[in-house]
């Protein structure tokens, strides 16, 4: 196992908090991708996708990595009006437990 | 996302992670810091750069740059080869477009200032990685990214392919809005450029062209 994996147990516990904890489910309001959010704070997002919502997304499915697409950063525009539209309506919390 | 103003002396206006199956990318857009290299030479300086990691063995950094209007396309591409269990022999090239209509011995001259800019920026990041440490447990804020995530992507290179999982796998965003910090680099700009006109400070590099220039 490399060094870097996690073993104990309050260091899995802090991988838990940092990738799964506080994760809101978001569903398009244009497709059936259900994907997790988070957001620290207003000027942050990050979004977890699953295989599942990923081939829901006409936006970015059949997008290949392999292919040496340039553009795999780029965001879904409909995900993300979803994203924004939940945040106004109260339904993903804004803000981060570490305090800012 | 914040070590673009402390270790490569730009603002990053724009800041994107995304992780998915075997590539690990970094979208990041820049303008220089004009407190840093030379009068306004590096506020003059644009960077659009894409960088992705195809697996740990090699990353490719595509670069548009924009200096003073003159506009070209850098790619970096840097490898690391295992040499034992702390240590890896890291290689990286650059190559720069060669600009329409213009002779053989400028575009050389431009190709060799570029390398030798985007070259020292990266070795700015090298010097960080040659005094560090993995630490298994890291006292983190959410602040400091994605670690977690990273590490869970690259985990999937130290295993079995039966023992892949698939949240290593599986597509991760994270973006942050650098409109906040840049207020807050903005002003602590405004003071420094305010204190080196005081004191005839001409700044960390002589005027003119920017010294050096990083995406990563």
């Amino acid at each position: 196992m490399s060094s870097f994996v996690p073993t104990r147990p309050e260091t899995l516990e802090d991988q838990r908090l940092y990738t799964e904890a506080r994760l809101v489910e978001v569903a398009c309001l244009d497709c059936t991708a259900t994907v997790g959010v988070k957001k620290n704070s207003e000027h942050h997002t990050s979004v977890q996708w699953s295989s599942a919502a990923l081939r829901a997304c006409p936006e970015l499915c059949g997008h290949d990595p392999s292919a040496g697409r340039r553009d795999v950063h780029r965001a879904c525009p409909r995900l993300m009006a979803s994203i924004d539209a939940a945040v106004r309506a109260g339904d993903v919390p804004v803000g981060a437990h570490d305090g800012y | 996302m914040a070590h673009f103003y402390y270790v490569h002396f730009a603002f990053p206006t724009s800041f994107r992670n995304v992780f998915e199956d075997h590539t690990a990318t970094q979208f990041m857009e820049s303008k220089g810091r004009p407190d840093k290299a030379g009068g306004y030479g590096d506020a003059e300086l644009f960077l659009k750069s894409e960088a992705t990691y195809y697996g740990p063995a090699y990353m490719i950094n595509w670069l548009d740059t924009d200096y003073k209007g003159f506009r070209t396309e850098v790619v970096l591409v840097n490898c690391h080869v295992p040499t034992g269990p702390d240590s890896f022999l890291l290689q990286y090239g650059i190559t720069v477009k060669k600009p329409e209509g213009l002779d053989d011995k400028t575009a050389d001259y431009i190709a060799k200032k570029y390398a030798t800019m985007f070259g020292e920026g990266f070795l700015q990041d090298v010097h960080i990685w040659k005094n560090k440490v993995p630490v298994q447990n890291p006292l983190l804020c959410e602040e400091d990214g994605p670690v977690y995530q990273l590490r869970r992507w690259y985990e999937q290179f130290y295993v079995d392919v039966a023992d892949v999982r698939p949240e290593m796998r599986d597509r991760f965003e994270f973006e942050v809005d650098t409109t906040k910090a840049n207020e807050f680099w903005q002003a602590e700009v405004a003071d420094n450029l305010r204190r080196m006109a005081e004191e005839g400070d001409q700044g960390d590099a002589p005027a003119g062209d920017p010294q050096i220039m990083s995406g990563t």
